[in-house]
């Protein structure tokens, strides 16, 4: 078996000056070649784990409890050098006063030892790789003169230019035209299988992750709540927020018909809470749910932090 | 891009003139700025003298256009020293943040709270009364002004994802200010130092007047008044047009601040 591209082991984290805990306890690996989603809603943590495993917190904000991250079998600030990043914003993620190759030269020279020419050279091959016509046209752009799909390839590019061994996508749709949404979806896909690339995607458009995961975790309030084949995970999510979530996609409900919306709003990290943390929105919540005890592990392969996960499959509505 | 208003034309047609007088002029208009005729003393304003002499007999049109030369050259040295050194300590300070940063800016607030040019008249008194101490003093104790700028400018760029992605590829503090700070904070900062042209020039011309500049026989506008003291009520010319000269300046230049300033940033333009 090849090293993992990702192995978060029981990683807890605390943020800011007050201590608050944001990351609980998480659990994830993602395999060499292996595309693995994130979902969740806003402030549910994913974003901060994504941010966590590519160490590019501030000292100041994040504290971390307990757990480990390893990158491409690599621990501590080193791991950095395994990661790609490919951010939500195009336009926020390239330094609008230089060109395009000097932004791709300068990261290929951070990471090897190669002379301007041959940098250059390789960041006009790797343009190629991700299919933008006209490599040296692009190459001697500003971003600002690029189309937003163009810039978000360049920003693939620059993720890869460092022969990373995971790459994280933040949300790297979010930002385009639905016409260019799948073709930079379907490039992060080529690539990984190309590079054997392990890909961490975040978001929360269930059908991106349907279309590229082969497996998924869904987060809440810093919990991992459910994780599994992705097939299986949407097909009886075992989680009620899962189910929740699930139902509350907007293509899957009938025209005219008002979209279900789950009550309530995702609890600020400084409430204080025992047990679950979607206890005060779920619709199934018993006494018990208030315990810590509520958060236990149920399942193997696929797995939810529910103690009704065992039974939920067959009970969803 | 919004469309050119007639004061941001006429500020630059203006400070374009007065730079192009400054840097052609003493070539154009023949004389010496120290040429003495004693028998031509506190003429008025005439075809032969168009702005008059002074009481040794200088021509105070061609001291006023050598004096261009010498004040506008003093004024953008002053806000070069605070440009680059604002640039690099406020720069620095955004980029590491944390208690570097803290430390840093409650130092410059501590600066800012005491008048500038009171501590400027004093280091220049203490360095010697000469124009280079006196562009010395004005500048460095302009730093403060231009590091807050500059703070600010680079949190914002630290904050985007390039600068992120660039510290995910290990590049180095140095290599951060040289290609994501710099570049992208100096077009807000060239902006701002524009509007301080005119300060800058009357600071220098302040410390000139008072001595502590331009000594004599330099043709130094704040020197040029400082001479026609005694002369103020008798010879109205004497001191009229170095003064005017430096009003227009100061005018011109903070006009075409404020014009460049509303053309390229959204967030200030009235409405």
């Amino acid at each position: 078996m090849t090293a993992l591209a990702l192995e978060v082991a029981e990683f807890t984290l605390d943020v800011g000056t007050r201590r608050l805990r944001a990351l609980n306890d998480v659990d994830l690996c993602v395999g060499a070649g292996e595309i693995v989603g994130l979902i969740g809603e806003s402030g549910s943590g994913k974003s901060l784990a994504a941010l966590s495993i590519a160490g590019l917190l501030p000292k100041a904000t994040g504290h971390t409890v307990a757990g480990a991250i390893r990158v491409g079998g690599v621990e501590g600030a080193s791991r950095r050098a395994q990661v790609g990043f490919i951010f939500q914003e195009p336009m926020s993620a390239l330094n609008p006063a230089l060109r395009i190759d000097r932004q791709l030269v300068d990261a290929i020279r951070a990471r090897r030892d190669a002379d301007r020419a041959t940098a250059r050279q390789h960041a006009a091959t790797l343009l190629a790789q991700l299919e933008l016509p006209d490599p040296e046209r692009v190459l001697r752009s500003y971003p600002h003169q690029l189309s937003g799909g163009m810039r978000q390839r360049v920003v693939i590019a620059l993720a890869l230019s460092g022969t990373p061994s995971l790459l994280i996508a933040d949300e790297p749709t979010t930002a385009l035209d639905v016409t260019v949404q799948l073709d930079v979806l379907r490039l992060i896909r080529d690539q990984a299988r190309e590079r054997n690339l392990g890909v961490l995607l975040i978001t929360h458009d269930v059908n991106v992750v349907a279309y590229m995961a082969a497996r998924l975790y869904v987060m809440y309030g810093g919990w991992i709540v459910e994780a599994g084949p992705t097939a299986q995970v949407l097909a009886a999510p075992r989680h009620p927020y899962t189910r929740a979530l699930l139902a509350s996609r907007p293509d899957r409900v009938a025209r005219g018909a008002a979209i279900p919306a789950i009550d309530g709003f995702v609890p600020p990290l400084a409430a204080v809470t025992t047990g679950c943390r979607f206890a005060d929105r779920c619709a199934l919540v018993e006494a018990r749910c208030h315990t810590p005890s509520a958060l236990t592990v149920e399942g193997d392969v696929h797995i939810a932090r529910c103690w009704k996960a065992g039974a939920g499959g067959s009970d969803a509505s | 891009m919004a469309k050119l208003r007639p004061g941001l034309l006429f500020a630059a047609a203006g400070c374009g003139a007065i730079i192009l007088i400054a840097l052609l002029g003493p070539a154009l208009f023949a004389g010496p700025a120290n040429h003495v005729e004693l028998d031509q003393r506190l003429l008025p304003p005439s075809a032969l003298h168009w702005f008059g002499t002074d009481d040794v007999g200088r021509d105070l049109f061609v001291r006023i256009v050598f004096g261009a030369r010498v004040s506008l050259l003093a004024a953008l040295s002053t806000i070069a020293i605070g440009l680059t050194g604002g640039m690099l300590i406020g720069g620095f300070a955004g980029l590491v943040g944390g208690w570097v940063e803290s430390a840093l800016m409650r130092m410059i607030d501590a600066i800012l709270s005491v008048p500038s040019l009171i501590v400027a008249l004093a280091l220049a008194a203490a360095l010697g009364p000469n124009l280079r101490n006196a562009v010395l003093a004005i500048g460095l104790l302009s730093i403060p002004v231009y590091a807050r700028v500059a703070r600010a400018e680079a949190l914002a760029i630290v904050g985007r994802d390039y600068v992120k992605a660039a510290r995910l590829m290990g590049a180095s503090n140095l290599h951060q200010i040289r290609a994501n700070l710099l570049p992208n904070m100096l077009p807000p900062l060239l902006v701002y130092a524009t509007g301080n042209v005119g300060a800058a020039l009357l600071a220098t011309a302040s410390l000139s007047f008072i001595g502590l500049g331009a000594q004599p026989p330099t043709s130094e506008w704040g020197a040029m008044i400082s001479a026609s003291r005694s002369f103020l009520f008798s010879h109205w010319w004497y001191s009229f047009f170095p003064g005017a000269a430096i009003t227009v300046t100061v005018s011109l230049f903070t006009l075409l601040g404020d014009a460049l300033r509303d053309l390229l940033d959204p967030r200030e333009r009235p409405r």
